[in-house]
C-alpha cells in the first residue's frame, strides 16, 4: 500500500480497502473465526525494511514545555513574546538554543530539532491521549482516568504488540507513574506497559515486583504456577477472556519477571556508580532516564517517561529556570552522550516533546498557556539525522510556516524507524477497523 | 426543578465567601461546624467550635437571646487531617478548609424550645456565616471517638451527637431491643450544617443487613427496621463517598417506634381538634411496610404558632415528632379524584392531595373577581414529601396565565396572582420528580386572597470598615396591592456606627440603601443588629422585623427554616500587608518527605512594621494529604522570607501539590484591644513532587514482645547522594500508648545505613496485643528545613508471664 503524504491531522481513510474488508471479515466468517480471533489478524501489507531502532525513549513533558525557551528562540521578537531567556549557541553552527539547555547545546550535533510541530488540541489530557495514541480523544479535557485511552491503543502498546518481547524484561515500561494516554485500549492487558510504581531517584528504589515473597523458594513458585496452569487447562477449548484474561496475563508477566535475572538486573539502578547517576541528575526525570537506559539495554522497546510539571499559566520563567529546564537538560544530554558512548544510540530512538507548546505570548500573570498550534520535538538516534533543525515557526513562533508535522506523521516515523508496519489494522472487539497509525507520513529530511 | 444541595454547594458557597471579600482584601473568617451540634434544654453544653481562618480575638455570638454561648479561649491551631487519604483522581478533589478549634459552652435554659439555635463569630476581619446548635428535649449522647468497638447505647429513645472525623471513618453503635417493633434512625447532618450525606446501615447480630438508607440527595437519611425483643442491632453511619473530616457532624435519633411519612391533611386550623390519617412505616401494624392509621389531633390555637410536631402513639412505640402545619385555613383533604374537569375549592382554603393518577396532575378551581390579589401556594418538600412541585394558573379558557416551579430557596411553588377578569381559574398542580406514585407522596395547595402587607429583606451579615461606610440594603416586598411607604428602624448598632436618621422605604421604591458610616475612631467590634419596618396599612400600624437568609442548615423544608431577624455587622479594620509567593502559582520540584522551602514576599501597608506571622490557610487547593506549614515569624522590617512547606513522603508524583498562605498581624483598635488582621498571601506555592531524600525501612516485619521489657528494631537508612546530614531516629506512638512505649532518641551518622532503634515497653495490662509503633527519621540539611521519613512496625505485646522465652 503507498503511503500517502497527506496532512495527517485527517485520518487515514484508504488504509483497507472494501475489498479487503470483505476479504477480512469473509474469511472470518468462511472459517468460523470469532471476533477475539479476528483481532489477531495482521499484515495487510508489510514494508520488509529493516529496522533502524531497536528501542525507543519518550521523554514525555507532561503539561506542555516552553519551548519557545528551549529550542525555537526568538530573540527579535519583543519582550512579551520573547521572554527573559537569551539564546546560547550550540556545537552546531548557526542553531542556537535557549541560555538553561547549555549540556544539550553542546551535543546538539548528535539531535535534531523539529520545529514545526502542530495540531489543534489544546488540552491536557486530551492532547495526551492524541500524542499517545494519534487518535483525538472522544472525552472533554480533564479527564482524570489513567490510562484514559480506552479505546485506542499507545504508542508503546504498539511497540509491544508488533515488536513483542526481546528479553524477560517487559517490553513497554512506563516511568514511575502510568501514563495518562499509555494504555493498552482495545489490545487488552496483555499489551499494557508495566508501571513500577515508584520513582527512582528515591535511595531505596526497587521494583518489588522483581523480589520473591520472604519463604517462597523458586521451586516453590513454579510449583505453584504449574498448578495454575492446571486449573486454567481444566476447562478447555475455551479460551480465557475479559477479566480472566487479564488476570491470566498478569500472572504470566509476574511470574517472568519474578524468575528473571535480567529483568532483576536492568531494574538495579543501584548498580550505577555515582558518578553515572549524578551525571544524569539526581531528579526524577534524570534517574528515570538513566532507568530507561537500563531497561533499553535490557530488552525493553520501548520506554515512556512521564515528567509533570511544565504546565505553567504563572510565572513560568522562575520554574523553568531553577527547575525545569536544568532536569531536562542534564537527563536529556546525559542519556543521548550515555547510549552515544555505549555504541546504543543508533539503535536507540530518543524523543522529547509534550502534549503542546506555550503561548509565545506573556499571559498577565507572567507564564505562558497552552499553546498545540507549534512546539518543537527533540529527536536522537534510532537512524535519525542529527544535528539538523527541521520546520521553522513565525517571527512569535505561534505557528509553522513550513509544512506543519502533525502527530500522525511523528508516530509513522517512529514506528518506521523501529521496524514496525505502518499500514496494519487491527478490528477491535467490535469489528471496527483501526489503522496503527491514523494516516501521517515520514518526517521529511528527519530520517 | 429539584436542586439538591451538594457538596459541591459548600465549596462554592465557602469560595463565594472568600472572594466575596473587600477589595482590600482581607481574610473573612468563616464558620465550620460545633461538635457536638446538640443538646438538651436545661443543660450546660461544653463544646468544640470549628471555624476558618479564625484569630484569637474571635468574638462569639448566639442569635436566639436565650442561650448564651461564650468561648474559654483563643483558637488552637489548625487542624491537618489525619490519614488516610484520597490518592488518585479523588486527590484532586477540593482540600476541605483546614479549621482551628476552641473550647465553649452553651447555656441552655430549661424553658428553651427544641430546634436550632443560631451562631455566628466575627473578628476584625469580619463576621462568619450562621452554624446551626440543635436544642432537644429526650436523653442526649456524644459519641465516644476515642472507642476502638461500637458504642453501647442503653437507653432509648436516644440522640447521639457524632462525626465521622476522617476519610473512611465509620461511627458504630449498639442497641438491644427492648421490646419487638419498629425502631426509626433518623440521621440530621444536612440539616445542622454538615457536608456529611449519610449512610445508615443496620445489622443484626448474625451480620444481616436489616435496614438501610442512603441520603443521595442532600435531605439526610432515615431508616425503620423491625427489631425483636431482646436482639443486638449494630447501626453504622458512614459518608456516602466515604469523606469525612472534624466538621463531618451529625445526630442520630434512634427511637423505638414507626415512623410517619405523611399527613392528610398536611396541617389543621388553629384551635380545631380534627381526623388527621397518617401514612408510615409500621404505624398500623408495627411491621415495617406502609400502612396508615387516623388519630384525632387538637391543632393549637396561638396565632405566633405556624407548625407543631406531633408524635403519633402507637401500640409499638411513639413515632418521632412529625411536622403539622398550622393556620387559619380550611383543610381538606382531596377526595376522589374527578373524572372530568377540576376539583372546586372554596378560598380561603387548603387541600392536602396526592398525584396518584396516571396522569400526574391535579386541577383545582376556584372563582375571582378582577382585580383581586391572590396568594396560591403548592407545598410538598414544607410538608415532608418527596414530590418536587409545580403550580400553574389558567384562565377561563385554559390559557395559563401565570406559572412557579421553585420559590427562592425552596423546591416548593407559590405565585402572587391578580385576576385579570371576574371569571373561574384553575391551579394546575404537577411534579417533575417522577416520584408521585409514593403513598406518602403528597402535596398541599393553599389559595387564599393575599392582604395587604409586607415583608422585608436585608443581608445577614455586613461589614463596615473603619473609617468607611458600607450599605444595608433593605429590600421590600409588598402584597395584596398595599404601595403605601415603610419606615424603618435598626436597632442594636455599635458605638461608632452610624445610620441616617430618616429612613424610608417611599412607595415607588422597593428597597433602600441604608449608609452604614463608621467613625474613624470606631471600635472594630461585633454586634447583632436588626432592622424594624412600620407602615400604615388599612388605617391601622403594621410593624415587620426585616429577614435575613441564615445559613447552617443545608437541607429546609422551607425557607422560613433559614430565616433570621438578625443581622451581623462587624466593624472591620484595614488589613497592614499583603503578600505572594515570588514562585506564585508556578510549578517547583520538591522532594517527598522533605521541606521546600519557598520564599514569600510581603508588602507592609498602611506603616505597618511590626512582625508579620505567615501561616496555613484554611482553604487550600487539592486534598491536602498531609501537607503542613508552621507559624513563621517575619521580623519587623523584612519583606521577603522563607516559608516552609513539609511535603510527606507519600505524596503522588504525578499530581501537582499546593499551598496556601495567610499573613497576620496585630494592630490594637481604637479602644486599645489588640486585633489580628488577616489578609491572604496571593496564588499558591505549586510544587510537583519527586522521590524522597531519606527512607526508612526496618528489617522484621512482625516482633512479639513481653511487657515490661525492651527491645530493638533493626531500622535501614536509604538516602539520597545529596543527603549528607545526620538522621535522628525517634519514636512516635498513638496517643493510648503515651508512656507505656518509651525510646531514647538516636542519632545515626552520616554513612550508617542500619542501627538498632531500642524501645521500652513498660509492665502495663494495657499494653498487651497488636500495637503499631512508628519510627521516624528526620535530617535536617538547613534549619528549618526537615527531612523526615517513617516506618511502622507492628508488634505483639505479650503479659510478661506468657511471652515466650
Amino acid at each position: 500500500m503507498r503511503h500517502e503524504m497527506h496532512r495527517s491531522d485527517q485520518p487515514c481513510r484508504e488504509r483497507i480497502t472494501r475489498r479487503r474488508m470483505l476479504h477480512v471479515g469473509g474469511s472470518g466468517l468462511l472459517a468460523g473465526l470469532s471476533l477475539p480471533r479476528l483481532m489477531e489478524l495482521e499484515a495487510l501489507a508489510s514494508t520488509g525494511e529493516q529496522a533502524k531502532a531497536q528501542a525507543c525513549i519518550f521523554l514525555f513533558l507532561e503539561g506542555g514545555p516552553s519551548t519557545i525557551d528551549m529550542w525555537d528562540m526568538k530573540p527579535e521578537a519583543p519582550i512579551e513574546i520573547r521572554g527573559p531567556f537569551r539564546p546560547i549557541a550550540s556545537s552546531v553552527p548557526g542553531t542556537f538554543v535557549g541560555e538553561h539547555c547549555p549540556l544539550s547545546a553542546r551535543i546538539a550535533h548528535k539531535f535534531t530539532i523539529l520545529r514545526s510541530h502542530s495540531h489543534t488540541d489544546n488540552g491536557h489530557s486530551t492532547g495526551y491521549h492524541y500524542l499517545m495514541t494519534g487518535y483525538k480523544p472522544d472525552f472533554a479535557d480533564g479527564e482524570t482516568r489513567v490510562p484514559n485511552n480506552v479505546l485506542y491503543p499507545s504508542i508503546g502498546s504498539i511497540v509491544s504488540r508488533e515488536l513483542g518481547r526481546r528479553t524477560s524484561v517487559p517490553p513497554y515500561i512506563n516511568l514511575p507513574h502510568p501514563m495518562r494516554g499509555g494504555g493498552p485500549g482495545f489490545y487488552g492487558s496483555r499489551f499494557a506497559p508495566f508501571v513500577i510504581e515508584s520513582d527512582p531517584v528515591q535511595p531505596d528504589f526497587e521494583v518489588k515486583d522483581l523480589r520473591l515473597v520472604e519463604g517462597v523458594s523458586r521451586e516453590r513458585l513454579d510449583r505453584r504456577r504449574r498448578m495454575l496452569d492446571a486449573f486454567e487447562q481444566r476447562d478447555t477449548g475455551r479460551p480465557a477472556s475479559g477479566r480472566a484474561e487479564a488476570m491470566a496475563t498478569y500472572y504470566e508477566k509476574a511470574h517472568t519477571l519474578i524468575t528473571s535475572p535480567e529483568a532483576r538486573k536492568a531494574f538495579d539502578i543501584q548498580a550505577e556508580s555515582e558518578s553515572t547517576r549524578a551525571r544524569y541528575g539526581h531528579t526524577s526525570l534524570g534517574q528515570c532516564a538513566l532507568l530507561a537506559r537500563r531497561l533499553v539495554q535490557g530488552g525493553c522497546r520501548f520506554v515512556g517517561i512521564d515528567h509533570s510539571g511544565w504546565d505553567s499559566h504563572f510565572t513560568i520563567f522562575p520554574s523553568l529556570e531553577k527547575d525545569m529546564l536544568p532536569h531536562a537538560d542534564r537527563a536529556f544530554s546525559a542519556l543521548v552522550e550515555d547510549l552515544d558512548e555505549r555504541g546504543m544510540l543508533d539503535s536507540t530512538l530518543v524523543v522529547m516533546m509534550g502534549e503542546m507548546g506555550r503561548t509565545p505570548r506573556v499571559n498577565a500573570a507572567a507564564g505562558r498557556d497552552h499553546w498545540s498550534m507549534a512546539q518543537s520535538v527533540i529527536f536522537a538516534g534510532g537512524g535519525v539525522k542529527p544535528g539538523q533543525v527541521l520546520g521553522a515557526t513565525d517571527k512569535q513562533a505561534a505557528y509553522p510556516v513550513t509544512d506543519p508535522v502533525s502527530i500522525q506523521d511523528i508516530l509513522r516515523t517512529l514506528f518506521q524507524q523501529l521496524g514496525i508496519d505502518t499500514t496494519k489494522t487491527y478490528l477491535t472487539p467490535l469489528g471496527r477497523p483501526v489503522p496503527i497509525v491514523n494516516g501521517g507520513r515520514i518526517i521529511p529530511g528527519l530520517v | 426543578m429539584h436542586v439538591p444541595f451538594t457538596r459541591s454547594f459548600w465549596f462554592a458557597f465557602v469560595v463565594l465567601a472568600w472572594t466575596a471579600a473587600p477589595s482590600w482584601a482581607q481574610r473573612v473568617p468563616e464558620l465550620g461546624y460545633v461538635f457536638p451540634p446538640g443538646g438538651k434544654a436545661g443543660t450546660t453544653i461544653e463544646v468544640r467550635l470549628g471555624g476558618y481562618d479564625w484569630t484569637p480575638d474571635m468574638d462569639y455570638f448566639s442569635l436566639d437571646s436565650r442561650v448564651q454561648l461564650a468561648a474559654d479561649g483563643p483558637p488552637g491551631p489548625i487542624l491537618i487531617p489525619p490519614p488516610p487519604y484520597w490518592f488518585g483522581p479523588k486527590g484532586r478533589l477540593p482540600a476541605m478548609p483546614l479549621p482551628r478549634e476552641v473550647s465553649a459552652r452553651f447555656v441552655i435554659p430549661s424553658d428553651t424550645p427544641p430546634g436550632p439555635v443560631r451562631w455566628q463569630a466575627a473578628n476584625a476581619n469580619g463576621g462568619t456565616a450562621t452554624g446551626v446548635f440543635v436544642v432537644g428535649t429526650g436523653l442526649e449522647i456524644v459519641e465516644d471517638e476515642q472507642r476502638s468497638g461500637p458504642q453501647e447505647i442503653t437507653n432509648l429513645p436516644a440522640t447521639i451527637s457524632g462525626r465521622i472525623i476522617k476519610i473512611e471513618d465509620i461511627d458504630r453503635y449498639r442497641i438491644v431491643a427492648a421490646r419487638s417493633g419498629p425502631i426509626t434512625c433518623e440521621l440530621a447532618a444536612r440539616r445542622i450544617g454538615s457536608s456529611l450525606h449519610g449512610v445508615i446501615e443496620v445489622r443484626d447480630a448474625s451480620g444481616k443487613l436489616a435496614a438501610e438508607a442512603l441520603d443521595t440527595e442532600g435531605l439526610d437519611a432515615a431508616a425503620t427496621f423491625f427489631a425483636a425483643a431482646g436482639a443486638g442491632y449494630e447501626i453504622a453511619v458512614r459518608d456516602l463517598d466515604h469523606a469525612g473530616d472534624r466538621s463531618f457532624v451529625y445526630q442520630l435519633s434512634v427511637t423505638p417506634g414507626p415512623r410517619v411519612l405523611a399527613a392528610l391533611p398536611a396541617g389543621g386550623r388553629r384551635g380545631e381538634t380534627r381526623e388527621v390519617e397518617f401514612v408510615g412505616l409500621g404505624v398500623a401494624s408495627g411491621a415495617v411496610q406502609l400502612e396508615s392509621v387516623k388519630r384525632q389531633v387538637t391543632f393549637p390555637s396561638d396565632p405566633a404558632v405556624s407548625s407543631m410536631d406531633y408524635a403519633l402513639e402507637t401500640p409499638f412505640g411513639a413515632t418521632p415528632a412529625f411536622s403539622l402545619l398550622v393556620g387559619d385555613l380550611t383543610e381538606i383533604v382531596e377526595s376522589a379524584p374527578a373524572t372530568t374537569g377540576p376539583t372546586k375549592l372554596a378560598p380561603p382554603q387548603a387541600v392536602t392531595g396526592r398525584l396518584d393518577g396516571p396522569s400526574p396532575v391535579d386541577r383545582y378551581s376556584w372563582d375571582a373577581k378582577q382585580g383581586e390579589h391572590w396568594t396560591i401556594a403548592v407545598d410538598a418538600r414544607r410538608i415532608g414529601s418527596p414530590l418536587d412541585v409545580a403550580l400553574s394558573i389558567r384562565g377561563a379558557e385554559g390559557k395559563e396565565l401565570v406559572a412557579n416551579d421553585d420559590l427562592a430557596g425552596t423546591t416548593d411553588a407559590g405565585l402572587d396572582f391578580v385576576a385579570p377578569a371576574d371569571g373561574t381559574y384553575e391551579a394546575v398542580v404537577s411534579d417533575v420528580s417522577g416520584r408521585n406514585q409514593a403513598p406518602s407522596a403528597v402535596y398541599r395547595l393553599a389559595i387564599r386572597r393575599a392582604a395587604a402587607d409586607f415583608v422585608l429583606e436585608v443581608p445577614q451579615r455586613i461589614n463596615v470598615l473603619v473609617g468607611g461606610t458600607s450599605n444595608l440594603t433593605v429590600k421590600a416586598v409588598r402584597r395584596g396591592g398595599w404601595t403605601g411607604p415603610i419606615k424603618l428602624s435598626l436597632a442594636g448598632l455599635p458605638a461608632g456606627i452610624q445610620a441616617p436618621a430618616e429612613l424610608v422605604i417611599l412607595p415607588d421604591k422597593s428597597e433602600l440603601a441604608i449608609v452604614l458610616a463608621a467613625a474613624p475612631d470606631a471600635v472594630a467590634s461585633a454586634a447583632l443588629i436588626s432592622v424594624q419596618g412600620e407602615a400604615q396599612i388599612d388605617g391601622q400600624a403594621v410593624t415587620r422585623w426585616a429577614i435575613a437568609a441564615a445559613g447552617g442548615n443545608l437541607a429546609p423544608r422551607s425557607p422560613e427554616e433559614n430565616h433570621v431577624a438578625k443581622t451581623l455587622l462587624a466593624c472591620t479594620m484595614k488589613p497592614r500587608c499583603a503578600g505572594r509567593p515570588v514562585d506564585q502559582d508556578t510549578v517547583r520540584k520538591a522532594h517527598r518527605g522533605a521541606t521546600f522551602p519557598a520564599e514569600v514576599l510581603v508588602d507592609r501597608l498602611e506603616g505597618f512594621e511590626g512582625p508579620i506571622v505567615l501561616g496555613m490557610a484554611a482553604v487550600q487547593s487539592y486534598q491536602v494529604q498531609g501537607i503542613t506549614g508552621p507559624e513563621v515569624v517575619v521580623p519587623r522590617g523584612i519583606t521577603r522570607t522563607v516559608y516552609p512547606c513539609f511535603m510527606p513522603e507519600w505524596l503522588e508524583t504525578i499530581r501537582t501539590s499546593r499551598m496556601g498562605v495567610i499573613a497576620t498581624v496585630q494592630v490594637p483598635d481604637a479602644r486599645g484591644r489588640v486585633r489580628h488582621l488577616v489578609a491572604p498571601i496571593k496564588g499558591f506555592i505549586t510544587m510537583t513532587i519527586e522521590g524522597a531524600l531519606l527512607k526508612l525501612s526496618h528489617a522484621e516485619s512482625e516482633l512479639h514482645v513481653a511487657t515490661g521489657s525492651s527491645f530493638a528494631v533493626r531500622v535501614k537508612l536509604a538516602r539520597a547522594a545529596k543527603l549528607h546530614e545526620p538522621v535522628r531516629l525517634e519514636l512516635r506512638v498513638p496517643e493510648e500508648l503515651a508512656g507505656l512505649l518509651t525510646a531514647e532518641p538516636v542519632e545515626i551518622p552520616a554513612g550508617q545505613t542500619e542501627a538498632d532503634f531500642r524501645v521500652t515497653a513498660a509492665a502495663d495490662p494495657r499494653l498487651p496485643g497488636w500495637r503499631k509503633l512508628t519510627i521516624r527519621g528526620t535530617a535536617l540539611p538547613a534549619p528549618d528545613l526537615p527531612v523526615v521519613s517513617e516506618t511502622t512496625v507492628e508488634i505483639e505485646f505479650q503479659a510478661a508471664a506468657t511471652a515466650p522465652r
